[in-house]
């Protein structure tokens, strides 16, 4: 929890451009021991706290204090993981380390320097390619090298400037999972910014939402109180996941623009709101309601509301669905043929329910658990029962999902290409807009298919579902 | 796209064009000049195509490989200041070429970097630059032979200002555009401006550097010919204008192949220290 003085302080800290504030008088701490994460989108100035924490880059005013001393520029103290590794490309992953422990011990000998970095080395798992140079190490291994290049210093401080955006989902998972292990064993304090919420919920104690820029500030403060040791595989299955995801997915797509340049009422910058998605660990309470559409506090099916017949019901002999996830795939596989049938876009569903597109499509094809008067919305619209209305507030449970494709909505894509016979320009830029690019944010494989009719695509799509990069 | 070519095939191809330039040169060079009866004596005095008034037939090739073959078979001789060895002439003239090569590589990396790292000193340079670049060497040659009064050393000027340009304009780029990232590490971990310009400065912007250094040793290579020509004395350029007043014509061609040949191991070798610089992401 916050006590009076944080080990790394940042105080009213300005940064402007002439015609350009990207923020202004930003307050915030870290903790000794703890990792901290800052989401928010692209271009909200999230990278520019990085560099002013680093001291690559300077505060117009304010200040940050590590460890009691005011920082005045760049330090061995707070070493940095950089987004594209920056690896020096003429020498070997060893010599990269060592360069680095050079600097931080000028008097050792070259033997010292070396067997301390293959030390470092071996700990993130590359002691074997010690000896290559960058252009043989593939983009993990790379940032392998950087993360090993950070640590051997023993920083005070841990700064990650979206370390994993560059790598492939598999590999970033990896990546992931190895930095929670190295950080907690260090006990380091670390500050990473990201816009990926499942990497933030599984590293951080707390994490920073940050509104989208000019003028952005921080708005809230998640407390993330999910036990650890957590793991990516078993992360979705902790209680409180869906609602801390929810949360922050919410605040990304909707607040994080709404909030921008007018705080909520009762809003101080020098003591952030502090909130709970995801239920209290210790004797936590919320400090501010976040405002409406407020995520279920409990990973608990939401009762429906009153049945509202819809103008046409598409009624046929449902198959008794096996398992929730079963009963939103099919739902979903419904209302693509309601849609198509009514001459429905996403937006036009998603003005219904002001929300949205991507998000809207994420409800429908069984991706999210809907809000009550989300799921009221699209049932008029669609015209769908009441079960099926219940069926959209379920929360998937996505570790049931076989494997590939993991996700129902990716799924669905690949189904409706193959199945249906969509064509996917049709699809995805006349259904989704440039919505659906910015929502998958992960390895899109297009193929086309030699014996069709038409144009007719393959879409294969590997990795997660939803992201908030906005093209 | 280049599919990809056979050696054996291109090899054929090109010894059939050396073929064909080789017969189209015969028969050119045989066409015309007959002979004419004189008096022996006039004939012995002015030599033999003077004095039938015609000109001195071009030489066939097989006159031009005779002759390369006694060139050859003893490079180094002398008798003489007028009458040296081809090797020798060509070794005076890479003498000059290196020096002034070495000379320019001293002055235009140093400043090459200090131009690359101060956006100010690129501005204010600049200008100076860009005006003095395009002259060509040889009109520095008065100029250098009357404030140095010693024509050795006017021709290893000439070189060195040729040679000047493309290695400071590219040392000044290699290390205006390393990486931003680089640079930033580097400040990070604290290391000395000393440091941080041996280790990440440098090899960054080796490859630059050392094609700015091929781009010199090349024009370097073109201009010492014409610099000997004016200076005489030694060289493969005044080997050249010498055979040239001997009207020695199978000797100019030998010299012409000699020049390219000696140029093309020249960018060979540079080009060879360059892959050990070279780095790839």
């Amino acid at each position: 929890m916050s006590d009076l003085h944080p080990y790394v302080s940042v105080e009213a800290v300005t940064r402007a451009y002439p015609g350009h504030t990207v923020f202004q008088d930003l307050w915030f701490g870290v903790n000794r021991g703890e990792f901290v994460c800052l989401v928010g989108h692209s271009g909200c100035g999230k990278t520019t706290v990085l560099n002013i924490l680093a001291g690559l880059d300077k505060p117009d005013s304010g200040g940050v204090i590590v460890d009691g001393v005011e920082i005045s520029g760049p330090s061995l103290d707070r070493a940095v993981i950089f987004q594209g590794h920056a690896l020096m490309p003429w020498m070997t992953a060893e010599a990269n380390v060592a360069f680095a422990l050079s600097c931080r011990h000028p008097n050792w000998s070259k033997a010292q320097l070396n067997e301390a970095a293959r030390a470092a080395l071996e700990k993130v798992g590359l002691g074997a390619a010690a000896g290559r140079k960058p252009s043989m190490l593939s983009g993990g291994m790379k940032q392998r090298v950087g993360i090993a290049r950070a640590l051997a210093l023993a920083p005070k401080m841990l700064l990650m400037d979206e370390p994993f955006s560059a790598l492939d989902a598999l590999t970033r998972g990896a990546l992931q999972d190895e930095v929670s292990r190295l950080v907690q064993e260090a006990n380091q304090t670390a500050f990473m910014i990201t816009h990926d919420v499942d990497e933030a919920i599984l590293l951080a104690d707390r994490i920073l939402l940050m509104t989208n820029g000019p003028d952005s500030h921080i708005a809230e403060v998640v407390q993330n109180t999910l036990p650890r040791p957590r793991d990516r595989a078993n992360l979705h299955k902790l209680p409180g996941y869906h609602p801390l995801r929810d949360h922050i997915l919410e605040f990304l797509l909707t607040r994080s623009t709404a909030l921008r340049g007018k705080p909520m009422p009762g809003w101080d910058r020098r003591a952030l709101p502090v909130v709970r998605p995801a239920g209290p660990s210790a004797a936590g309470k919320r400090e501010h309601a976040p405002p409406p559409p407020e995520p279920d506090p409990a990973p608990t099916i939401t009762p429906p509301p009153a049945p509202t017949p819809g103008p046409i019901a598409i009624a046929k002999p449902k198959r008794k669905a096996q398992t929730m996830n079963d009963a939103k795939t099919e739902l979903g596989h419904k209302i693509l043929k309601i849609k198509k049938k009514k001459g429905l876009k996403w937006a036009d569903i998603a003005a219904r329910i002001t929300m949205s597109p991507v998000w809207t499509c994420a409800l429908c094809m069984g991706q999210m658990s809907a809000e009550p008067q989300h799921a009221r919305g699209i049932a008029e619209i669609l015209g769908l029962d009441e079960e099926e209305e219940a069926t959209l507030c379920e929360i998937p449970y996505r570790g049931a999902q076989p494997m590939p494709p993991t996700d129902p909505l990716i799924y669905r894509f690949y189904e409706m290409v193959l199945v249906y016979g969509t064509t996917w320009k049709d699809m995805i830029h006349e259904e989704f807009g440039d919505g659906i690019m910015s929502a998958i944010d992960y390895d899109m494989v297009l193929e086309r298919l030699p014996d069709q009719k038409g144009d007719r695509v393959k879409v294969t799509m590997t990795g997660k579902f939803l992201s908030y990069k906005r093209y | 796209m280049h599919k990809a070519v056979s050696t054996w095939r291109a090899g054929l191809l090109a010894l059939a064009f050396l073929a064909g330039f080789l017969a189209l040169w015969e028969a050119a060079a045989t066409r015309g000049g007959g002979t004419a009866t004189v008096d022996p004596e006039y004939a012995a005095l002015v030599g033999q195509a003077a004095a039938t008034g015609g000109q001195t037939p071009f030489p066939r090739p097989g006159a031009v490989g005779a002759r390369l073959w006694e060139l050859v078979k003893d490079p180094f001789y002398v008798r003489g200041p007028n009458d040296q060895g081809v090797g020798i002439q060509v070794a005076y003239s890479l003498l000059r070429v290196t020096a002034g090569f070495v000379l320019a590589a001293l002055v235009a990396v140093p400043f090459g970097f200090l131009i690359g790292m101060s956006p100010l000193l690129n501005a204010a340079l600049n200008p100076f630059i860009q005006v003095l670049r395009p002259v060509s060497p040889l009109a520095w040659m008065p100029l250098a032979l009357y404030t140095i009064k010693d024509s050795a050393i006017s021709a290893i000027f000439v070189i060195f200002i040729c040679a000047l340009w493309p290695m400071l304009l590219n040392t000044a780029f290699g290390v205006a555009s390393v990486r931003r990232e680089w640079l930033n590490v580097a400040r990070t971990l604290e290391a000395g401006t000393l440091k941080t310009a041996w280790r990440v400065i440098l090899p960054a912007a080796a490859p630059t550097i050392l094609t700015g250094m091929r781009i010199s040793i090349g024009i370097a290579w073109l201009v010492i010919v014409a610099a000997e020509m004016l200076v005489g004395g030694t060289g493969i350029g005044y080997w050249v204008w010498n055979q040239w007043n001997n009207l020695s014509l199978a000797d100019i061609v030998i010299a012409i192949l000699l020049i390219g040949l000696v140029g093309l191991l020249l960018d060979r070798a540079l080009g060879a220290v360059a892959r050990l610089v070279a780095w790839q992401e």
